[in-house]
């Protein structure tokens, strides 16, 4: 889709506020995606995130800041003239319409004839796979069923974005997998610019391109997914993730003039990074690369947990606390008081600021 | 702009203008400020006695019907019997009479030429009938029969909504059952009961039928305004509307303040309690036949009525059953113009004041819905007034404020009908849009539908049912209503309720009868109807 020259993103969101009676629910968003990307928003609940989907619909306007499709600015076009499908987290389908109906809608709307609107909603209702629901009532549907036919009737209006609000939310554990696996299926074939909300990271990995991480109306890091998984900006990134250890080291020298970070007595890692600039720093570790040996720093297990497919310890290392985790590949777990050598190699840490704002 | 000039139009002009116009006249009878009218009020033997009257036997009736209702909710609500869903569908049988055929009906069953009180007299050999009800008594007995509905149905509706893990903790707990019932089951109804009280002791207050035919010249409240205006006393009427109204709108403030200080709520979905099946042979036939007691003594107001359409006119007199049966009654309803005449006027009244209260509540509620502040909790307590005010003295105000313009013509007989449902509608209206999903509008506009499309084609749809059923009650109220067709009606818009009280004061009881077995079809048909569109509304709403 590029050919070469720049082109400017397809959804440009810039310097956006978003203020509820003087509580401020997104600050200072500045935001680009381009075109056929899925872009995630990620964070915790009440973080602003379905806020700036309804804003990029056109269903709240920003208190200050502009949105703008390609070089059109949208921020104060009505929402029924941005093309911007949206598939609501309770899907909110018309209950008095059928399926067909339901996916019609949009195309009615634009006073499209019958004859255009029959083969459109055909096609778009076949490629969710609901082709022999056309005439079903939607409260007789399943609850996946509804949100395929919310994305069929979203998809069916060819939208320059597709916005989709916590998606899997409202699904069965079970549904949701192969749900999300529909979804990424659809969005491909239809080569649609998507951005979609969640509060899952699992969700976020599975779907998308880049994803947005934020928190209390504030974007933290923009970046793809192992990006922020494995190098979060910051603690609060860090933790949101996924289980992290964030080890307080102080930075120093070995005698031959390298730079180490000092976890505790006898225990150090080598520096990325010049240690110079700081003195003290995070040490961020995800469990699965606190390597378990027979090398290296020795360390006492103090609680053993079993979670199938891995088993996670809690490590006492010199007097540090980390957590470590690993496949049991059907070998016995060790037990608490057992005694375990632990590394952690080169490249399988991310030293952060210690002054970096904690969340 | 239409839309908040004809929101206001009737909430001023229709509903604060004569209120408060009946106040005023009230307090200034000669044009100066003057409370005369008040002391005379309070200090007339026969004032205090009606005031009295109708707080005992609005009293009495909220305990009889409590006795009836919530231990009948109870039974249907805890055991499996047979023939339960039948006998639940017929508790509410009382709603089907309107309330001037339930207390005539009543008169021919229980008063001194009764059938059951001159059966009762025949079997045991007494000297007079019994139970020969008049005066309070009999005001009580047609109150409790028409009103324990209320207890039954929110004791119900609360039984449903009670967690039944909450009473299954309880015993875990050790506690008894008679325990259980005070500590866990009691303050969880309380709400539902507190509710059902209220209303009871509203309509009860605002009762005319049953004191005016039945109750052998006792005064209370609502008959007395209407013989004060009949007796050209107009000052008196106007004090005593006064009285009556400040008495419900005090209760109605009770309930308003209860109902926003409830302490008690489920917290989780809660889980229903098993019905317990009545499993022994003794026990299943002293059940199945105080059922069909119950069901017979619900019933025998209707079947009474029924009865007394085929009985031809002038034949019945000291005879305990009718000699004499004819279907001459009904073929003059629909033959004779004459006698078709108050159905007609009925049909067009009611069917026009529910297609304006339809017209209206889709407006009121539109425009309102999205509005909050000073002025939708302003706008919310005028449309309640109507409601909250006995029908006479709603009727007796707009008598007297829209005396000068419409006084004596057939318009104002429909209007006070409207103006009674505005907000039985207003409610069943809003309530519907309640219920709608606020994020269907809001997909309806990001698919490209402009704000008129959406209500067209999402919102109308969609709320209508609600506003449909709700509409058929205002239709059922105002083509059976009474108490304020008496104060109001001239002879060439006279309803079917007028109608039938003539014809009883002509001893032409086939005729009346007639027309009540008319008003009770028309009310059971309706109800089915709305009761069809309702479900079909709930259907379409699950998504």
């Amino acid at each position: 889709m590029t050919d070469g020259r720049v082109q400017p993103p397809h959804l440009s969101l810039v310097h956006i506020n978003k203020t509820f009676d003087s509580t401020a629910a997104v600050r200072d968003l500045n935001l680009e995606v381009q075109h056929g990307e899925t872009l995630c928003i990620l964070g915790p609940s009440g973080c602003g995130k379905t806020t700036i989907l309804r804003m990029i619909a056109g269903l709240e306007t920003p208190t200050s800041g502009r949105i703008l499709a390609g070089n059109r600015d949208l921020t104060s076009v009505p929402a029924r003239e941005r093309n911007v499908g949206l598939v609501f987290q309770n899907y909110a389908l018309f209950p008095h319409l059928n399926v067909f109906e339901n996916v019609a809608f949009g195309l009615r709307a634009r006073r499209q004839t019958n004859a255009a609107i029959g083969p459109r909603v055909r096609e778009v209702l076949e490629r969710v796979q609901l082709g022999e629901f056309e005439t079903r009532a939607v409260h007789a549907l399943s609850g996946g069923q509804q949100q395929r036919v919310a994305l069929a009737r979203a998809l069916a209006i060819e939208p320059e974005v597709l916005l989709l609000d916590e998606p899997l939310s409202n699904l069965d554990p079970s549904l949701r997998e192969e749900m999300r696996e529909q979804i990424r299926s659809v969005i491909g074939e239809f080569k649609v610019t998507t951005v979609f909300v969640t509060h899952d990271q699992a969700e976020a990995f599975a779907l998308a391109d880049r994803i947005v991480i934020m928190s209390e109306g504030v974007s933290r890091q923009v970046g793809a997914p192992d990006e922020v998984y494995s190098r979060p900006v910051d603690t609060f990134v860090a933790r949101f993730l996924g289980r992290a250890n964030l080890l307080p080291a102080r930075a120093a020298r070995t005698p031959d003039g390298a730079h180490t970070l000092e976890l505790a007595e006898g225990f150090s890692l080598s520096s990325p990074v010049e240690s110079g600039t700081f003195d003290r720093a995070l040490v961020f570790v995800r469990p699965e690369n606190v390597i378990l040996g027979d090398r290296g720093q020795t360390a006492t297990v103090i609680t053993t947990k079993f979670e199938g497919p891995v088993v996670q310890y809690e490590l006492d290392a010199g007097g540090i606390r980390m957590t470590a985790r690993r496949f049991h590949h059907g070998q016995k777990s060790l037990a608490p008081g057992d005694s375990v050598h632990i590394e952690i190699p080169d490249g399988h840490f991310h030293v952060l600021n210690d002054d970096a704002p904690d969340s | 702009m239409m839309m908040p000039v004809i929101i206001f139009f009737v909430l001023v002009v229709g509903i604060l203008y004569p209120n408060v116009f009946t106040l005023i006249g009230s307090m200034f009878p000669d044009g100066s400020f003057s409370l005369g009218n008040f002391i005379r009020f309070f200090s007339l033997p026969s004032s205090q006695e009606a005031l009295i009257n109708s707080l005992v036997i609005s009293i009495g009736t909220v305990i009889f019907s409590a006795l009836i209702g919530v231990p009948l909710a109870f039974v249907f609500h805890r055991y499996d019997f047979f023939g339960r869903r039948v006998l639940r569908a017929i508790a509410s049988a009382p709603v089907l009479l309107p309330p001037l055929v339930g207390v005539i009906a009543f008169m021919f069953l229980y008063g001194e030429t009764g059938i059951i009180s001159r059966l009762i007299q025949q079997g045991l050999g007494l000297e007079n009938p019994w139970p020969n009800l008049r005066g309070i008594p009999a005001i009580l007995f047609v109150h409790s029969y028409s009103m324990y509905v209320y207890f039954f149905l929110f004791t119900g509706a609360g039984l449903e909504r009670l967690d039944y893990a909450v009473e299954e903790a309880a015993q875990s707990l050790g506690a008894s059952r008679a325990m259980m019932i005070r500590s866990a089951v009691l303050p969880m109804l309380a709400p539902s009961l507190i509710g059902a009280a209220l209303i009871t002791f509203m309509s009860s207050m605002a009762s005319f039928s049953a004191p005016f035919i039945f109750g052998g010249g006792i005064r209370v409240l609502s008959v007395e305004i209407y013989n004060s205006k009949l007796n050209g006393d107009t000052p008196m009427a106007l004090v005593e509307t006064v009285v009556l109204a400040t008495a419900s709108l005090g209760v109605l403030v009770l309930l308003r303040w209860y109902e926003g200080r409830r302490r008690y709520s489920s917290i989780g979905k809660g889980v229903a309690s098993p019905r317990i099946p009545i499993a022994s042979t003794t026990a299943r036939a002293v059940a199945g036949a105080a059922g069909s007691l119950v069901v017979l003594f619900l019933i025998l107001p209707h079947l009474m009525v029924f009865l007394m359409s085929f009985v031809k006119d002038g034949t019945w007199t000291i005879q305990l059953l009718p000699p004499v049966y004819t279907t001459e009654n009904y073929l003059r309803l629909f033959g004779d113009r004459q006698f078709f005449e108050p159905i007609r006027n009925s049909l067009w009244m009611a069917g026009t004041a529910t297609g304006v209260n339809l017209i209206w509540g889709l407006i009121a509620t539109f425009w309102l819905r999205k509005r909050k502040g000073i002025s939708r909790k302003l706008v919310d307590a005028l449309i309640i007034l109507p409601w909250a005010l006995p029908g006479m003295v709603v009727a007796l105000a707009m008598l007297e404020s829209f005396s000068t313009v419409l006084g004596g013509t057939i318009v104002l007989l429909p209007l006070v009908y409207f103006i009674r449902n505005v907000p039985l509608v207003y409610r069943a209206i809003d309530a519907s849009f309640s219920q709608m999903d606020p994020s269907i509008e809001e997909a309806s506009a990001t698919l490209g539908a402009g704000s008129a499309y959406t209500i067209r084609r999402v919102v109308l749809p969609l709320v209508l049912p609600g506003a449909l059923a709700g509409s058929l009650l205002a239709f059922i109220a105002a083509a059976g209503d009474f108490v304020s067709s008496i104060l109001i009606y001239v002879y060439s818009n006279r309803p079917i309720s007028i109608e039938i009280l003539s014809q009883i004061r002509q001893f032409n009881f086939g005729s009346a009868a007639a027309y009540s077995v008319f008003l009770i079809l028309l009310i059971a048909i309706t109800l089915g109807l709305g009761e069809r569109i309702r479900t079909t509304q709930t259907t379409t709403m699950m998504s």
